[in-house]
């Protein structure tokens, strides 16, 4: 019989692999080693915690959604500053608006929020996308301030997105520790019963 | 000392003040920037939902059971904002209804993409954490939510009927079956919630 969980495993592992080509493809290598390392990393988290035993939702679940609600706050920003274009222009891909929008503020935004949904029914897939969000948000957001201002070159500037990046970091960094005491109180719990 | 806290406890009351206030202070902005379409499209709705509230629950919280309708109106407002931004929402409105569009008014692709998917969604999910907390404001806002799904589903129905040049496509059309199906069956469970004075908010 199949295990449901090595299936959630495998379509996590897909997502984040597909994501990644996807990435690749269209806003060039750079972006994507950042975001998509994070997500990978949010795999092996999440494997090694909420897999097996879901987060508490009463927990985590309203930092999540703050999380994603500054999360799509700082994709207005990045939007209405071109952020798209620049990251295009940085790498020497044709990375268009259009595309940033299709993929940034529609296709993944609708996960985020399936994400929010899976993570009230304690479902492992909606676990693993708060992990790619916390872990992403944690790891790549930084480089709005740290990464991109600097490959550009010439004096310490202004990029894209960078004045809303660091606050989706402070939940992601939140989210993370309660994952983490949650899961430890959890297994703790659950090997005295045994 | 505790009882010196207690003066910090928000009076249920403060939230309908706050509530009308940003109704009163968006619909003033909206209706100087963006036009009076626009400012009733969403004004209506705000209302609607505020004296839906005040004779629900505001009284008492809705269970959590229906956390998973509010981010799923969310869901189906964000996948119905896509297809708007595909076929030119703005462009089509402005295009159908110059008279509500004349400058010094501006309604583009740009505005409609940071007021309605963006920066609309991202105070939706915001305020879900006031809801799944059973906050009076975030039940105010699962009511927005469903009302204002039923307001954007209906919307371009409404377009497509009232433009110049007859009845065609107008954008949004599709994903307004499901937000309407949606808003509707959302505001029915918040209309069914059977009043338990243990669900209350615990202080008046």
């Amino acid at each position: 019989m199949l295990d449901t969980n090595k299936l959630y495993l495998g379509i996590a592992i897909t997502f984040a692999v597909s994501f990644i080509a996807m990435f690749v493809q269209q806003a060039g290598v750079m972006p994507a080693i950042i975001i998509g390392g994070s997500m990978l990393v949010g795999v092996v988290l999440w494997f090694f915690t909420t897999y097996r035993i879901p987060a508490n939702p009463k927990r985590v679940l309203p930092i999540y959604l703050i999380t994603i609600s500054l999360l799509l706050f700082h994709i207005c920003e990045e939007y209405l500053f071109a952020f798209g274009p620049r990251i295009a222009q940085l790498n020497g891909s044709t990375w268009s608006e259009v595309e940033f929008l299709t993929l940034i503020a529609f296709y993944l935004p609708v996960f985020w929020i399936m994400g929010a949904i899976g993570l009230y029914f304690r479902h492992p897939l909606g676990n693993a996308m708060i992990w790619f969000i916390f872990v992403g948000m944690a790891f790549g957001e930084p480089a709005h301030l740290l990464v991109f201002p600097i490959v550009e070159g010439g004096r310490y500037h202004y990029f894209p997105g960078m004045w809303s990046s660091l606050f989706p970091l402070v939940t992601a960094i939140w989210g993370m520790s309660v994952l983490i005491k949650d899961y430890r109180e959890e297994s703790k719990l659950r090997t005295a019963e045994k | 000392m505790n009882s010196n806290y207690e003066y910090l406890d928000v009076p249920r009351w403060v939230n309908v003040l706050f509530i009308l206030s940003s109704i009163i202070t968006l619909c003033i902005a909206g209706f100087i920037y963006t036009g009076a379409l626009i400012t009733l499209l969403v004004g209506i709705p705000a209302v609607v939902a505020l004296l839906l509230w005040l004779t629900t629950t505001y009284h008492y919280s809705a269970p959590h059971s229906i956390m998973p309708w509010y981010i799923g109106a969310v869901l189906v407002l964000l996948i119905q904002h896509a297809e708007q931004w595909h076929f030119n929402y703005a462009e089509q409105l402005n295009a159908a209804f110059p008279q509500f569009f004349s400058a010094p008014v501006v309604f583009n692709e740009a505005i409609f993409l940071s007021i309605f998917p963006m920066a609309g969604l991202s105070l939706f999910l915001a305020l879900a954490t006031s809801f799944y907390l059973r906050r009076p404001l975030g039940n105010y806002m699962a009511w927005l939510a469903f009302v204002w799904s039923i307001a954007s589903g209906l919307s371009p129905f409404m377009f497509a009927l009232l433009q110049s040049g007859g009845v065609s496509y107008f954008p949004g059309m599709l994903g307004g079956i499901l937000t309407t199906a949606l808003g509707v069956w959302g505001c029915k469970l918040l209309l069914n919630i059977k009043y338990n004075v243990n669900e209350g908010y615990g202080h008046a």
